[in-house]
């Protein structure tokens, strides 16, 4: 991986050649003596506050508690209410007559517990 | 590697003393790589600091020590990206032609005569910068790194993640286009 490391069959024509005079024209450069020390002032400017650290380790961790209480609460709905939550589906698969007949039975079943009450 | 495979790791648990020894080791070739790849020695430093600083936020993302350098060399091609871009954003790029001095530094390093006087190799960096200036980034940088900085197909294809097949597809067109630009450049200082 260095400059010098070439494979020489790129330079068969006028731009490989032309590279090559490219590479040999580039200084070496070292940088500045304050190159270290501006690359570590950077890294401290950048760093971010020191109240960031605990404030994000604790966001992370409320995250991943709520997403678990929903998935628990997702997974209980799905297992235990899941069927019996849907108490109308008999009402909406009966046909009209089903219906009447339902309802003129709970309305004499009514009236029988009412002549019952007043007999006794 | 310029560094024992224990300085990383080291440094990715918070040593910043084996981080120091990265930058230290890797410097020169880094700024050496950046220079070439985007021509302008005013701004090496800055985009060079950007390159560490991004490696020191970043070396916890590294999965394995062995594909340091052509990980290294990816933060130091995505700065060069971003640097690239914003030059063009901000400067108009540069399509002047080629002055009679750039014509004859070019066509000497054409036929292959060495010349090893400064003002031969400021002509031919400038006729470089001139051309590099007419093809897209893209380009600019992948030509950059294969023939100018030498890295075979296999350390691009661990670069850029792809294949060595589509790299010389890559590879051959972005050559096309430079040609073309640099036959463009010479007919347009001709006339």
């Amino acid at each position: 991986m260095h400059p010098t490391q070439r494979d020489p069959s790129n330079e068969r024509d006028g731009l490989g050649r032309l590279f090559a005079a490219y590479r040999e024209a580039c200084p070496d450069l070292e940088g500045s003596a304050n190159f270290v020390p501006n690359v570590l002032g950077a890294i401290e400017r950048s760093r971010p506050a020191s109240w960031v650290f605990p404030l994000r380790f604790w966001a992370r961790r409320l995250v991943m508690s709520a997403t678990l209480a929903t998935s628990l609460l997702i997974g209980y709905l799905a297992l235990w209410q899941g069927p019996a939550a849907t108490p109308t589906a008999d009402v909406l698969e009966a046909s009209y007559l089903d219906v009447l007949t339902a309802e003129s039975l709970d309305e004499q079943d009514a009236e029988f517990w009412r002549l019952a009450e007043n007999k006794r | 590697m310029l560094v024992e495979s224990e300085t990383i790791r080291r440094a990715q648990s918070g040593d910043a003393a084996a981080y120091n020894e990265i930058v230290q080791a890797y410097r020169k070739r880094i700024l050496g790589t950046i220079f070439r790849l985007i021509g302008r020695a005013e701004d090496v430093e800055d985009v060079g600091q950007e390159v560490f600083v991004r490696l020191y936020f970043s070396l916890d993302q590294l999965r394995t020590v062995e594909v340091f350098e052509p990980w290294l060399y990816r933060l130091t091609v995505n700065a060069a990206y971003d640097y690239l871009r914003k030059l063009r954003r901000t400067r108009s790029v540069r399509m002047a032609d080629l002055s009679l001095e750039q014509l004859s530094a070019a066509d000497a390093a054409e036929s292959g005569k060495k010349q090893s006087d400064e003002s031969h190799k400021k002509e031919i960096r400038e006729v470089m910068d001139l051309l590099l200036g007419r093809i897209s980034d893209e380009d600019r940088v992948l030509l950059t790194l294969k023939e100018i900085e030498g890295l075979s197909l296999k350390e691009l294809g661990k670069i850029y993640e792809v294949n060595e097949n589509a790299l010389k597809v890559r590879l051959f067109r972005a050559r096309q286009r430079a040609l073309r630009a640099y036959e463009e450049l010479k007919k347009q200082s001709q006339v």
